[in-house]
């Protein structure tokens, strides 16, 4: 009896496997590129499965293709393009998204509230913005090192937020995080294309020994909710990225009589305190030094103490810029609304953040600790004049 | 009741048996006559011990005397009628006539039909002990008495069988063992009523009445051993006639994962195998259902590369994922099957090659794509890590049933035949002990010899739901140096 | 071994307590006591102990006999076969809130496409399996899957610590102290009181004269564990995050990186959730059983698919067409509270009172 109920369920769930799908009727997707062309959203989709290519190299990669497609909204542009692929679109293995100026201008909410409800969906890849180029074109140029396209986009990222002052690697979920809580705001990344952009595409350029175009990072994206409002240059995004204590290592070039002491600050670390109309930083730090082109004895005590002040003044010069620009924005990318929010929630409710923050005073204090690095003990010049 | 007359005797028995060849008569001085059955006798003890005593006879009188005081022989007795005499001559026994009396001599010359001790061909083992039962009884009885010299060890013996008349033999320690249990089997045996026993295996089926689980009950082994070893723990060792494997009750399914070299090896090493034999249990029933599960409901679980890689791999494959596992699945078992039946059974790991290079070739016509040959090559390595041909088999089945409950919902069809294994595999019992003691009914102080074996000192317990008696006694001093 | 083993009387109370958390009770925490929940829980823990110590005297009350036949004896049998007859309906309309929560968690989460009514017939039909085989299995089935829970659970935890930051928890008691007393109300009603399903098991058919000591150490694990879950899922994400997903301790998991790489296996640890919730139906399952059995005679076998089609439909074409807000669901929670404690009152206070007319005699 029980074996003909068991029998029979099996006959009729045969019949129809409704989330049956063989692995390659799927077509992969590991890049996702957002524009916003003619008023309508143009989503593009970079698809890793494609057929095998036999390279000089002894492993054969798998070609990638992008497709877009376009729409009012997020879904009727991804609606769009399952009329191109053969087959069926799977996204839960991206590694990145670009999403262009002016869909970020437009406001995010609506581009990334597709993403959110996919239930099958990663949600920890990388964000970045495509500065003065369309979106699409950022997912298609071919770098040399990596096969995976939108991987090099990913990797790129946190190798370079490791070593690299003025970038900042944000995921998915850090931003859903930031647009969900009120009292901070996003800043997000850029890429922008140098060289020739419509020789990127094909594989040709693998061939030659230097690309004729590549992605290079350009300026910090700053948002007020989900809307951009302005590009931070290099300097202002150091200085924003050593408020946020995101900065692994910065190289400062500072002058002195015909040359630069070049230093590598790191164990950048800001306390800061807030209070109702004022921000107190206290930045502490090690400074290593790691070259020198000018003729400055560093066995001397006073030059090395003229040195740390002129390390704590460059610094500080770099947060003032950062705090200044982000406070004409109105953009507390610092999260400085949240964390007074979290200490005094009920004077939070009573006043409104945003007048206090355009008005609010800024108190910096940095104090570096120049650190003697151990390989040389004078430099080249000076021992050949001795 | 016999009759006077030794020609009367001789001719009945030749009758009962239609003058079969192998009955060899002789009578002597037409006073003394003897019958035997030269295919079971031995002839040179007939010869010998009978012709010696048949010196100086008068009467019947006098030839019994004289047989009882010489000890040629070790067994002997008198009988007075034709019930039993065929079976006595069967097993090997010589009947003697004496002309005017209607009772005979009936003297055991057995001989001996059997390959002799050898080493067990099918569970081989590294360390320790090599013999394994034959198919002799005495013999089999006598390599366990001479490893636990007790007087409590105690052998019931019972003959089940109309025909055939074997002897079963139930072996318990008389104060270890749970009486009940050994009352319960030994009424069980009397009720049997069968035509034949040929072989422990249909006692085992008659002993296990409402089998609908595909596991085992009962471990059948030739080893001796390991027969000693459970007898020590409290249970209970059935002995059948004319075949070397015993049966043993009651059966857990940590014993099939047990082996008795983890007795003889380090603690260390000895868990270490343990821990592994557990997890290629695992391995065996679970990876190709999950590989269905993954590659078709639930993709989101490989990490990206494998996932490109793996979907490259199944373009241009006729199949689908879950008809390449099973017909893998099936190619493999007959590899195993015909490697059983050939002659040199110590080819197994010629036959996983073979299988590979048939997989590679089957690869290359495109028929499968190659991460199937290596999951259905892991599966059954894992599998022949057991001895017990019965787990081999239940694993068998669970592993298809997975496949197919993958093919149903993905993961969730998984989750669920997994739930529905464990309710199969907890409603076992055998005499009452649920079959995953010492987990499911919890008894901790068991799990110093469970999944790890702890050192000897650590295992002064028996089991306390096998056997009241749970002291061992175990005394070692610590040499501290 | 014909009895009931204490420790799989603990491991059942673990699961049992464990049920409704995940898609009720967490979300009504998270709207209620918001980033404060985890005191809610604490103070809930505690006082969770009066219904455990009511059980346990109900329990010791006539111990061979189960609660229906309790009920008869202490009312007499026409009271008592009205209370029955109430018990029934309401463990019922439980289990089907269960069992809806069930079949969407797995919908929206695993099988998209699949429709809702081949999800709850296939798990209602392993659910009848266990269930046909008789309450031991339904134990002993228990106890292995903590063994699996354990393993599942650690490996959570590990992966998720690290990423806990304080300052999620941060502005404290922001909505004052009265309104932790609402959380710790939902939660005693969705997670403690369900301990009535226990007694259906007569004291007699349990292995072992103290298990109370082992019903007391799974609800303390079990309410350990919650706790950890309810820290670690709004350390991560933050009060307004938590409030965006539907399921948070499912995406959640999304976050665990195990020796330093994220592994994705969120998919395989969210299934230490099903079988909780499979448990509990299988119990209640089998206290309607054994009441109706005590009320008519009734085939068991038959009788539980009878159940377990009705279970379905009435989920497949009313349930689902139901949309369950909050407003809704502090209804529901009121109602289980005001029937299950009274209940246990009203038992308590009659067996008191037997008692003491016997102590009299």
């Amino acid at each position: 009896m029980k074996k003909i109920i068991i029998s029979f369920f099996i006959l009729f769930g045969v019949c129809g496997c409704w989330n049956y799908k063989e692995l390659n009727d799927y077509a992969i997707a590991n890049g996702m590129a957002i524009d916003y062309i003619d008023n309508k959203y143009n989503v593009s989709f970079l698809i890793s499965n494609g057929k095998k290519i036999e390279n000089k190299s002894s492993n054969s990669q798998y070609q990638s293709f992008i497709y877009s497609g376009s729409g009012d909204t997020i879904s009727d542009a991804v609606n769009d393009i399952g009329l191109i692929i053969p087959k069926q679109l799977y996204i839960g293995e991206l590694n990145s998204i670009v999403i262009s100026e002016e869909v970020a201008k437009n406001g995010l909410y609506d581009a990334l509230e597709y993403l959110l409800e996919d239930s099958k969906s990663k949600k920890n890849f990388f964000v970045v913005l495509a500065k003065d180029s369309l979106a699409k074109d950022i997912l298609s140029v071919t770098t040399q090192i990596s096969d995976n396209l939108s991987e090099s986009i990913s990797n790129n990222i946190q190798s370079s937020n490791r070593s690299q002052g003025s970038i900042v690697s944000k995921t998915f979920n850090d931003i859903i995080y930031e647009l969900v809580n009120d009292g901070i705001d996003t800043f997000i990344s850029s890429y922008t294309i140098v060289g020739n952009k419509d020789m990127g595409v094909t594989n040709d350029d693998l061939e030659s020994n230097e690309p004729k175009s590549y992605i290079k990072y350009d300026n910090l994206g700053i948002f007020k909710g989900d809307k951009l409002v302005g590009w931070a240059d290099s300097n202002q995004s150091n200085g924003i990225n050593i408020i946020n204590n995101d900065v692994n290592e910065l190289y400062l070039n500072i002058p002195c009589d015909d040359g630069y002491v070049v230093v590598n600050t790191t164990d950048l670390h800001s306390k800061k305190e807030i209070g109702k109309d004022f921000v107190k930083i206290n930045t502490t730090g090690n400074a290593w030094i790691s070259e020198v082109t000018c003729s400055i004895n560093l066995d001397n005590e006073d030059n090395i103490n003229e040195l740390k002040k002129r390390i704590d003044m460059e610094i500080e010069k770099l947060i003032n810029a950062g705090f200044m620009f982000a406070r004409e924005n109105k953009s507390d990318v610092f999260g400085f609304g949240l964390s007074y929010y979290k200490n005094n929630p009920k004077e939070y409710k009573s006043i409104n953040w945003d007048d206090i923050y355009s008005k609010i005073g800024i108190n910096v204090n940095v104090n570096i600790d120049i650190k003697k690095s151990g390989s040389l003990k004078k430099n080249i010049e000076r021992i050949k004049d001795e | 009741m016999l009759s006077k007359s030794i020609i009367n005797n001789i001719n009945y028995i030749k009758r009962l048996n239609d003058n079969s060849g192998d009955i060899i008569t002789r009578i002597i001085n037409n006073k003394i006559g003897y019958i035997y059955l030269e295919s079971v006798s031995s002839d040179d003890k007939v010869s010998d011990f009978l012709n010696k005593s048949f010196k100086n006879i008068s009467s019947f009188r006098s030839l019994f005397n004289e047989l009882n005081n010489k000890i040629y022989n070790s067994h002997m007795m008198k009988i007075d009628n034709y019930t039993d005499i065929f079976y006595y001559l069967a097993s090997g026994y010589t009947c003697i006539f004496v002309e005017g009396y209607n009772e005979a001599i009936l003297v055991e010359t057995r001989s001996e039909l059997d390959r002799g001790v050898v080493e067990s061909s099918s569970e081989p083992i590294v360390r320790g002990p090599k013999d394994s039962f034959t198919e002799n009884h005495p013999k089999n009885i006598g390599l366990i008495r001479k490893r636990i010299k007790d007087s409590n060890l105690i052998f019931h013996n019972t003959i089940v069988g109309r025909r055939t008349k074997t002897t079963v033999s139930v072996a318990y320690i008389r104060d270890i063992a749970d009486m009940d249990s050994v009352n319960k089997i030994i009424s069980k045996l009397k009720k049997i009523d069968i035509d034949s026993i040929i072989d422990s295996g249909y006692i085992r089926e008659l002993l296990e009445e409402n089998s609908k689980s595909v596991f085992p009950k009962m471990i059948s082994t030739e080893r001796p051993d390991l027969a000693c070893t459970s007898l020590l723990d409290g249970r209970i060792v059935i002995l059948v006639e004319n075949t070397p494997f015993v049966l043993i009750l009651p059966a857990m399914l940590i014993d099939f994962i047990h082996s008795t070299e983890d007795y003889y090896h380090k603690p260390m090493n000895a868990s270490f195998n343990r821990l592994l034999r557990v997890i290629c249990f695992f391995i065996t029933i679970v990876t190709p259902g999950m590989y269905v599960a993954l590659m078709t409901f639930n993709p989101e679980i490989i990490p990206n590369e494998l996932l490109i890689s793996l979907s490259m791999q199944r373009e241009g494959v006729p199949f689908s994922t879950a008809i390449e596992v099973l017909l893998f699945v099936i190619v493999f078992e007959m590899l195993r099957e015909a490697d059983i039946h050939s002659p040199n059974v110590s080819g197994s790991a010629m036959s996983i090659v073979g299988a590979l290079v048939l997989g590679d070739a089957a690869v290359n016509a495109g028929i499968v794509s190659p991460i199937v040959i290596i999951i259905v090559a892991i599966t059954s390595i894992s599998e022949l890590v057991f001895y017990d041909v019965d787990i081999i088999n239940a694993l068998r089945e669970w592993r298809i049933l997975f496949i197919i409950a993958s093919l149903l919902l993905g993961l969730m069809g998984f989750v669920l035949a997994g739930i529905i294994l464990l309710a199969k595999l907890v409603s076992i019992t055998c005499l009452d002990i649920p079959y995953l003691t010492p987990f499911s009914p919890l008894y901790i102080k068991q799990w110093s010899d469970s999944i790890f074996r702890f050192p000897r000192g650590n295992l002064k317990y028996r089991a306390s739901y096998l056997t009241n008696n749970i002291v061992r006694e175990v005394n070692c001093e610590e040499d501290n140096n | 071994m014909n009895k009931i083993n204490k420790s799989e009387m603990g491991s059942l109370s673990f699961f049992l307590i464990r049920a409704s958390f995940i898609g009720i009770t967490f979300n009504s925490l998270i709207n209620i006591s918001k980033q404060d929940s985890y005191i809610s829980m604490i103070i809930a823990f505690i006082l969770g102990f009066i219904p455990l110590l009511f059980i346990y005297y109900i329990f010791n009350y006539e111990p061979s006999l189960s609660l229906p036949k309790k009920n008869l004896k202490l009312f007499g049998n026409i009271l008592g076969t009205i209370i029955n007859i109430i018990i029934i309906w309401f463990t019922f309309f439980v289990i089907l809130l269960l069992f809806s929560n069930l079949v969407t968690f797995i919908h929206s989460n695993y099988l998209d496409k699949t429709p809702t009514i081949v999800i709850s017939i296939v798990f209602m039909l392993t659910i009848i399996y266990v269930l046909v085989h008789g309450i031991k299995t339904i134990s002993r089935t228990s106890m292995i899957l903590f063994y699996i829970f354990i393993i599942l659970f650690l490996l959570s935890l590990i992966g998720l610590f690290s990423q806990l930051s304080i300052d999620n928890f941060k502005p404290f008691l922001e909505s004052g102290y009265t309104i932790l007393f609402k959380g710790t109300y939902s939660y005693i009603t969705y997670n403690v009181l369900p301990l009535y399903l226990l007694l259906i098991i007569p004291k007699n058919d349990i292995d072992g004269k103290n298990f109370f000591k082992h019903i007391t150490t799974g609800y303390i694990i079990a309410s350990i564990s919650l706790l950890l879950v309810l820290v670690t899922t709004i350390g991560i994400f933050g009060i307004k995050m938590c409030e965006l997903y539907e399921y948070p301790e499912f995406q959640v998991l999304k976050y665990v990186s195990l020796i330093g790489m994220s592994a994705r296996i969120d998919g395989i640890l969210i299934i230490q959730w099903i079988f909780d919730l499979m448990v509990f139906m299988m119990v209640g399952m089998y206290f309607i059983l054994e009441c109706t059995d005590s009320l008519f005679e009734v085939n068991n076998h038959i009788f539980s698919i009878i159940i377990g089609t009705i279970l379905i439909i009435l989920n497949e074409y009313i349930i689902s067409n139901m949309l369950i807000s909050n407003h809704s669901i502090n209804i529901i929670c009121n109602i289980m509270f005001i029937s299950i404690s009274l209940f246990l009152v009203i038992m308590f206070i009659s067996i008191k009172i037997k008692n003491m007319h016997k102590k009299k005699e």
